[in-house]
């Protein structure tokens, strides 16, 4: 029941993030670099979607949410450094398992690269490092390190009004979207709601056999890794049967759409991707989780950590993004200087 | 009607983001207002969000082309 229930929510959900180009790097990124803000958008309705739904769920006793400790040098190292890796990556950890089904193999790259940080910093040779970083924690006297508990929020009805002050704005600021032109596949609307759906549905599914959390990408892989290897089936849980089938839905996304084809970048590139993979592995396991199990999942909690840790992922990901800018400015400015020769090449 | 000649012409096709936007946005700036810019694509999400943001910081795309499967060509006029 497990296996099937676990590859059919990665089958949906690979097919939806190949449709509707859902990448968070790009969505981060899109605060600092490009004007259009259509992935912040997408991510937006998922995250109300969810921020709602998993408070109702809360509420009528469906789920039982697990908030991370709020480890604060590990949120904000973890963070930044998975922020950085996924830009040189080329796709967020749910972005880089997408592109490998439509078979960009330089995403198949960056997920070996994740696959091996996630494993060195979770009970590998890099474990006492995540460790260190985890024992500083900062204690809420409200009990989990969420929000709520930070304004010293006790009744339910005092945790719904917080959620309205954070819905209000967002919904307004959603609502004055102006139209995506240039589409190709889903738009923001569609991609969000059925991403938001398919998280709640994560939950349902995770509490039905026991696991409190919802969608996730660093601990399944590491889990999946674990059981790969050496057998240890411990770690392994519905989500974990769900990673395997992400890539496949989003390898039949493509094949409709005719995108489904195996491409090589060049040498250059395809170390880089690797290295941004492993980069963002080791960021994901330091911090507990990636720009799903923080950005979305934890972050629909209120949770802290996931609340910190996201904003360093953006940080880092906005350094690297300025970097490269930067870097492919002066590359071109070269390129003029060689071309003004008299009567050269315009 | 007579096509429009295109000043300058890039190929991203191996590229992924942010390089697909940076180079995109870099080369337009290089041009003088009213020059045309194609740029070759090759994965769906770059030839989505390359013409929109593009468009976004005033550019004219005149229009996105697909050729064949996994290459897209968008006309830009830089502003």
């Amino acid at each position: 029941m497990i296996i099937p229930a676990g590859i059919a929510l990665g089958l949906l959900l690979g097919y939806s993030l190949q449709r509707g180009g859902y990448c968070m790097n790009s969505a981060f990124r899109s605060f600092y670099l490009e004007k259009d803000k259509s992935l912040v958008r997408a991510w937006l309705v998922v995250l109300l979607m969810n921020i709602i739904g998993v408070r109702l769920l809360t509420d009528i006793g469906a789920v039982s949410p697990l908030v991370a400790p709020f480890f604060w040098p590990a949120a904000i190292v973890g963070g930044f450094v998975f922020g950085m890796g996924m830009v040189i990556a080329g796709g967020c950890a749910s972005g880089t398992y997408y592109r490998c089904g439509r078979g960009m193999l330089g995403s198949m790259a960056a997920l070996i690269g994740f696959v091996i940080g996630t494993a060195v910093l979770d009970g590998g040779a890099g474990f006492p490092l995540q460790q260190a970083l985890r024992a500083p924690v900062i204690q809420l006297a409200g009990g989990e390190a969420t929000l709520f508990s930070l304004f010293g929020i006790e009744t339910s009805l005092g945790r719904w009004i917080l959620i309205g002050a954070l819905a209000v704005p967002a919904l307004l600021w959603l609502m004055r979207a102006p139209q995506q032109k240039f589409l190709i596949g889903w738009g923001w609307r569609r991609t969000g709601l059925v991403v938001g759906s398919l998280a709640l549905v994560a939950w349902v599914l995770s509490a039905m056999v026991g696991r409190n959390f919802g969608l996730s990408f660093t601990q399944p892989t590491v889990a999946l890794t674990r059981f790969v290897i050496s057998g240890d089936s411990s770690g392994i849980s519905v989500v974990s049967y769900m990673v395997v089938g992400v890539p496949i839905g989003a390898f039949l996304a493509a094949k409709a759409a005719g995108e489904a084809v195996l491409r090589l970048p060049d040498p250059g590139r395809f170390m880089r991707q690797f290295g941004g993979g492993l980069t963002m592995g080791a960021g994901a396991s330091i911090a507990g989780g990636c720009n799903i199990g923080h950005s979305i999942t934890g972050a629909s909690t209120l949770g802290i950590t996931a609340l910190v840790s996201t904003a360093f992922i953006m940080l880092g990901c906005w350094v690297m993004t300025g970097i490269i800018y930067r870097s492919e400015q002066q590359s071109m400015k070269r390129i003029e200087l060689a071309l003004k020769v008299p009567g050269g090449i315009q | 009607m007579e096509p429009l000649k295109t000043d300058k012409s890039i190929d991203l096709m191996s590229e992924v983001c942010p390089y697909t936007f940076v180079k995109s946005k870099l080369a337009l700036e290089g041009l003088d207002a009213g020059q045309l810019l194609e740029i070759h694509l090759g994965n769906s999400e770059s030839a989505s969000n390359v013409p929109r943001s593009l468009d976004l910081e005033g550019h004219e795309v005149l229009d996105v082309e697909k050729p064949k499967p996994n290459h897209w060509v968008v006309r830009v006029k830089r502003a």
